[in-house]
């Protein structure tokens, strides 16, 4: 019942230990980074167990400083000039892409290898998708977005198909999981073409593979609903808990950063699963358990327990670890008493 | 033809500064520090500005946002969720509007605010300064307010008439940074009376939209645009230098594109402010603004 019903998973960043982000990079591409990055793997790894968490993800991704220059690094054709602000006084390398894109060598491979030595089988490897990508690139070499978003898939491509081959080694025959990150996937709506056709570009060809959407923050989650069967996806994983109140019950006026999913279940060719954000990122408050079961309960109302998965709205790495694991731990004490309800 | 330049809006920091408030950001560097610091590099900044002949507004390199301080320095307003800018991965707080009455604050001195670099607001400097401000159309779409617009508007530029009265600036840039609607209308007549404001827009503009004896209309290169900034200011202004691309543009192209325009005089300036670009790149920029017309 467990393994249907109400799985839970982490999303993909967590906090990193002080001993790792303060000489992360100082130490860029050395063996020193790759055994501290193992080790707080390891470590993250055994949080997430205790707080009874189904996937692991990749452990908290303590080999990536950054979604978008893990990969953007990884790639010839990609200058990068300076940093560009995020907000406040956090910033981001933003590539200018200058040249045609060529992968320099594998976004997430070491990574894999290290989860699958450990014998590691309930993991998800998020990537970042094409159109995250391009939207938050440069573009002074090729003819337009699609184009670029397209040359960004293909890439992705490869490298997932690396992926996959190397999972298939140690797990020859099961299914593999991987989360395309798209955080952009709906700030142009009149672009939702590229989204679909880059992210299915990126997919091709690939089989036996879970693949999932993770978004987060978007003004409009509509709009993917919209598409959401033209791409070849299991399912989705979004934000939730940041839209919606501290109150509880299980009334569409005491949930409305939930009310979207009737939209959803609307759409859906009834195949695709729903990863429920119920705990916000943005806040230390740790929510309730009462709280998450409400918002289970209110989610359950409107889909079947096979296609609600649990998950935070996005990685926990913007809270301390305490807090994410005080988050996380909340999350499965829900799960459990909702699942003895539905037993 | 006269060909006035013009940089405004938040401007990218170097290394220096941005680790300088990396560390006040962790009580490391107390506030009067950080803001020596910043004063430090705005000078910086204008003595280049100067050098090249470019009229300019304060870089605001102690606004989080470009609403925040406006935010911060006003009774009855909070800063509240962080909120996607545009269609950008950057991100401002969500202004909360509760009412509009005064300032308490003095923009023109030193003052800590929470969640933001220090007051003062500008740092005025030189003959081609400008005080920089947003328009109340874009500042109340990015808003969470229960007011009508008109309200609204008339209320801020009531708060915005009183900052400018603490400096001695007569000209400023207001900026709309989101694209006008067919049916907005800015009201800036409250303002034009007493200074000489530049409007810098967004995408395709209608001649209804805009209301006040202004000096110029920046805005975004298409016919229609500088015809009706012809028509409703006395200096037609263009937006030619791309924030959003590090790609640097030809100046031979925008000459031409520049005597295109049939004017004596013309404002050039860029998309979006330069916040966006690396800061190698919007020195670039601005360099290569400094040729043009030569």
């Amino acid at each position: 019942m467990e393994n249907k019903y109400l799985i839970s998973q982490e999303i993909g960043s967590f906090r990193k230990p002080k001993y790792l982000s303060s000489v992360f990079h100082k130490l860029q591409d050395t063996a020193e980074l790759e055994r501290l990055g193992g080790k707080s793997t390891l470590e993250t790894i055994d949080l997430f167990q205790k707080t009874g968490l189904n996937n692991i993800g990749v452990g908290g991704e303590m080999f990536r400083w950054e979604m978008y220059e893990h990969q953007a690094n990884r790639i010839n054709g990609i200058t990068f000039y300076g940093p560009v602000r995020s907000f406040d006084n956090r910033y981001y390398k933003k590539g200018s892409i200058t040249d045609d894109m060529k992968r320099r060598e594998p976004y997430h491979l070491d990574e894999l290898q290290f989860l699958l030595k450990n014998n590691f089988s309930n993991i998800k490897v998020p990537v970042t998708g094409p159109y995250t990508m391009m939207d938050w690139s440069f573009n002074e070499y090729y003819k337009d977005r699609y184009e670029t978003a397209m040359e960004f898939a293909k890439l992705l491509n490869e490298d997932m198909k690396e992926l996959k081959k190397e999972w298939d080694k140690k797990y020859p025959g099961k299914k593999f999981e991987i989360q395309l990150d798209e955080p952009a996937t709906t700030t142009h709506p009149d672009e939702m073409n590229i989204v679909v056709d880059s992210l299915n570009k990126s997919v091709e060809g690939i089989e036996n593979v879970e693949f999932t959407i993770h978004v987060c923050y978007s003004r409009d989650y509509n709009l993917l609903y919209d598409v959401m069967n033209d791409i070849k996806i299991d399912g989705l994983n979004l934000e939730f808990a940041n839209r919606d109140t501290l109150e509880s019950g299980i009334s569409d006026d005491k949930r409305p950063g939930f009310n979207d999913l009737k939209y959803f279940n609307e759409r859906n060719d009834g195949k695709k699963f729903m990863g429920l954000g119920v705990t916000d990122v943005h806040i230390d408050y740790v929510e309730p358990v009462k709280l998450i079961e409400d918002r289970i309960n209110y989610a359950l109302k409107i889909l079947p327990p096979d296609l609600i998965r649990l998950n935070p709205d996005c990685g926990l790495r913007t809270r301390s670890r305490e807090i994410g694991y005080a988050k996380l731990k909340n999350m499965d004490i829900a799960k459990q008493e909702i699942l003895k309800e539905i037993q | 033809m006269k060909i006035e330049k013009l940089v405004y809006g938040i401007y990218p920091k170097t290394n220096d500064l941005r680790l300088h408030l990396s560390r006040w950001e962790k009580g490391l560097l107390p506030d009067s520090t950080i803001n020596n610091e910043i004063i430090k590099e705005k000078e910086v900044l204008y003595k280049a500005y100067e050098n090249f002949n470019i009229t300019y507004t304060d870089p605001l390199f102690n606004w989080y946002d470009i609403l925040r301080p406006i935010v911060l320095l006003t009774d009855n307003m909070e800063a509240g969720p962080l909120t996607r800018y545009k269609e950008t991965n950057t991100f401002y707080r969500m202004p909360i509007v509760h009412e509009i009455n005064d300032i308490s604050i003095p923009p023109e001195n030193f003052s800590p605010l929470n969640e933001n670099p220090p007051l003062p607001l500008y740092i005025e400097k030189g003959e081609n300064f400008n005080a920089f401000l947003p328009s109340p159309l874009s500042f109340y779409k990015m808003s969470k307010v229960d007011m009508k617009y008109e309200e609204f508007q008339e209320k801020l530029l009531n708060i915005y008439k009183n900052i400018l009265k603490s400096f001695k600036t007569k000209s400023l840039v207001i900026y709309e940074t989101l694209p006008l609607q067919k049916d907005d209308v800015l009201n800036l007549s409250q303002l034009t009376d007493k200074f000489s404001v530049k409007l810098v827009t967004t995408g395709r503009i209608y001649k209804s939209n805009i209301q006040g004896n202004l000096h110029s209309v920046i805005c975004d290169d298409e016919y229609e645009n500088i015809e009706i900034s012809k028509s409703i200011s006395r200096v037609p202004g263009i937006k030619l230098i791309n924030g959003y691309n590090t790609r640097l543009e030809s100046v031979d192209n925008i000459n031409k594109i520049l005597g295109k325009i049939g004017s004596d005089e013309v404002i050039l300036s860029h998309k979006e402010y330069l916040d966006f670009l690396p800061r190698i790149i919007a020195d670039k920029k601005v360099e290569l603004m400094s040729r043009v017309g030569e």
